[in-house]
């Protein structure tokens, strides 16, 4: 140990003497900031979970929306390009 | 604080958890002087230790449901408390400097008797001495102040502060060598320019 650290061990030797620091107590109403304070951590959590959820049931809306969307058209009986000429018209023209 | 803290017990934990407001309270109650104790003894401004308290407290109220209890719930505070100071002290970007011109007459001249061994004078106040330590460690980085403040100032053994903080042995070991060190340059360079 050189002359420095020796100086340190001193000093923390001699500060040790010193009688310990009395108690303060909390600052008056300290408590029940707390709990206010929790209380607004807690209606905070609660809207990000509300937000969440309705985050997750839109998306979940979103996708139900499409998949029903490509049920149906995959269900649809593929219309013809150019429709069938009418047979009953066809008779009635005349030459 | 050992005793008093036992008067937390497991259902009082669950309470709180379930967000009965009682218990929360006793908690409070019953842990604020231990949380201030621990950020008085590491924070030096006066004016912080009400918010950095209120900060144990929310975090306390926030990780309640990872609390396991396989150690007693007043340890498991004081870790957080610790880890807050911590956190408090990274954010304060400025380090005071001390120098001889800073110390009152008074200190200076217990500095003197300590160092040169003389016996102290009758009004010598030990407390004069405490607060030059105080005001010299604040000069560390934070973990190094944590550290050092733990072990020397107040006696912890390195197991201890292991278990306060989550820090390893070797990590411990390092950092109050490294803290040791600049501390004792710290002194030699006050009291090699007592004329500036």
């Amino acid at each position: 140990m050189n002359d420095s650290e020796e100086s340190w061990k001193k000093l923390v030797e001699a500060a040790r003497k010193a009688p310990p620091e009395p108690e303060e107590a909390p600052p008056a109403g300290f408590a029940s900031r707390v709990v206010a304070l929790r209380d607004a951590i807690a209606a905070f959590a609660r809207t990000l979970m509300w937000r969440r959820w309705s985050v997750l049931a839109a998306l979940g809306c979103l996708v139900l929306f499409l998949a029903v969307l490509a049920a149906t058209k995959c269900s649809a009986p593929a219309r013809p390009l150019i429709e069938e000429p009418n047979s009953d018209l066809s008779g009635s023209i005349r030459p | 604080m050992a005793e008093e803290a036992s008067v937390i017990t497991r259902e009082l934990i669950a309470a709180a958890a379930r967000g009965e407001e009682a218990a929360w309270r006793a908690i409070i109650e019953e842990l604020s002087p231990l949380v201030f104790s621990i950020v008085r003894n590491h924070l030096r401004r006066r004016d912080d230790h009400e918010d950095v308290a209120q900060e144990v407290f929310t975090k306390v109220f926030v990780r309640l449901g990872q609390f396991r209890g396989d150690r007693p719930f007043h340890h498991w505070v004081s870790r957080i408390a610790l880890n807050t100071c911590h956190d408090w002290l990274r954010r304060i970007k400025a380090r005071p400097v001390v120098s001889w011109s800073d110390l009152h007459p008074d200190e200076a001249g217990v500095l003197e008797r300590t160092l040169s061994d003389e016996e102290p004078a009758p009004d010598d106040n030990p407390a004069l001495l405490r607060g030059f330590l105080d005001r010299v460690i604040s000069t560390l980085k934070p973990r190094e102040q944590i550290v050092i403040r733990l072990l020397d100032l107040e006696e912890k053994s390195v197991q201890d502060v292991c278990d306060l903080t989550g820090w390893g042995a070797s990590k411990v070991k390092v950092t109050a060598m490294r803290a040791r060190r600049k501390l004792a340059e710290q002194v030699r360079r006050i009291e090699s320019r007592p004329e500036s």
